[in-house]
């Protein structure tokens, strides 16, 4: 996982791409895989009651489990779906790039992604930076800042900074208003001082949390505890690192789900995946000759009225 | 110059904010609803008062 590399990776592209991408889809596109799963990976407590994953890693980057969102055809199921409700083929491919964006740069933990779910659970990995999901979020974050990821997350900082032009409001102007559909039609109530705002708010939002966990992991606490054991922050920039924690491995994620290899279970995820995306294109297209009928009708009664 | 510091004073703030409790800096929502409240909502005040006092 990285922690603000998803944050400031849409301004690299945004600065490399200018007019052919729309910045918010782009920007969701790079924060849709974790969007609605991060949350139990690190648990949440309500009145008293905690609900987390029983196994973070697995649910979160594996199969059985939500892993799948980190796949490339899963994101480029939802592009084709974004496309087919708006046919505006710049939020689809923005979106594209973002998701894509975000899968490739997860596969530097030790985890990885499963980047051709359905076709194979396969975890893709470089191993860069451990992954330590499953000691919670401030074990995690301390983790994640002794080791490499830190130095990824600072790389994606310097490279936005230094691509900072994109976040000026000639630019704004002049590129983003011009390439995406959704700052025009906020524009036209929103004014120009709070766009630019919501626009530069993730550059501002990993910028300071970067900062932050990185004061917070070294300066102050310097160790968390986790479960009855304390964890000490301490730099290891090797690779594969920091070795304090028990990283949990790609080889281990999978290796239960992995275990039927008989050719009736691997044929039917495939099939299942075929029927699956046969059926949302179905659903689309019904929902898009709704719409059109229904503002037929709306045309209609309007003239009547007329 | 005015809005670059008003960014800078926000970033050292919400850095602050971060440091002294993670769960304020969970997600992006919160940044966002930050900056937007700290560049745009606070002057945005500041400047009724401001006319309302004259």
């Amino acid at each position: 996982m990285s922690w603000a590399a998803h944050d400031l990776e849409p301004y690299v592209i945004q600065k490399h791409l200018g007019k052919k991408v729309a910045f918010m889809p782009l920007l969701f596109g790079s924060y849709a895989p974790d969007m609605f799963t991060k949350w139990f990976v690190y648990g949440i407590g309500f009145f008293g009651y905690e609900i987390r994953a029983s196994d973070p890693a697995r649910f979160h980057r594996g199969w059985p489990g939500v892993g799948f969102t980190h796949s490339l055809p899963f994101g480029l199921l939802i592009a084709l779906i974004i496309y087919g409700v708006w046919r505006k083929p710049i939020i689809a491919y923005s979106f594209l790039i973002g998701h894509w964006a975000h899968s490739l740069t997860d596969t530097g933990d030790t985890v990885g992604t499963m980047l051709f779910f359905p076709f194979t659970t396969h975890l893709f990995s470089i191993g860069a930076w451990a992954y330590a999901g499953e000691l919670g979020r401030q074990v995690d974050a301390g983790a994640y800042f002794s080791g490499l990821g830190f130095v990824w997350d600072g790389f994606w900082l310097v490279w936005a900074a230094l691509s900072w032009k994109v976040l000026t409001r000639d630019y704004f102007r002049r590129e983003v208003m011009a390439g995406d559909p959704f700052y025009r039609w906020a524009a036209k109530s929103l004014s120009e001082t709070l766009l630019l705002a919501v626009y530069r708010a993730a550059f501002f939002y990993g910028a300071t949390r970067w900062v932050a966990w990185i004061v917070w992991a070294h300066f102050l606490q310097g160790s968390a505890l986790y479960n009855g054991k304390r964890y000490r922050f301490k730099f290891d920039l090797s690779w594969g690192g920091p070795h304090w924690v028990h990283a949990i491995q790609s080889s281990t994620v999978n290796a239960a789900a992995a275990s039927c290899p008989c050719p009736c279970c691997r044929a039917a995820r495939r099939t299942l995946f075929a029927y699956g995306c046969v059926a949302v294109l179905v659903k689309v297209k019904q929902f898009r000759q709704r719409l059109s009928a229904c503002s037929a009708a709306g045309r209609q009664i309007l003239t009547a009225r007329e | 110059m005015r809005t670059f510091l008003l960014y800078l004073a926000a970033g050292i703030v919400f850095t602050g904010i971060g440091i002294w409790n993670q769960n304020f800096i969970y997600s992006y929502f919160e940044g966002l609803a930050f900056v937007c409240l700290f560049v745009v909502g606070i002057p945005y005040l500041v400047k009724r008062l401001r006319r309302r006092g004259v």
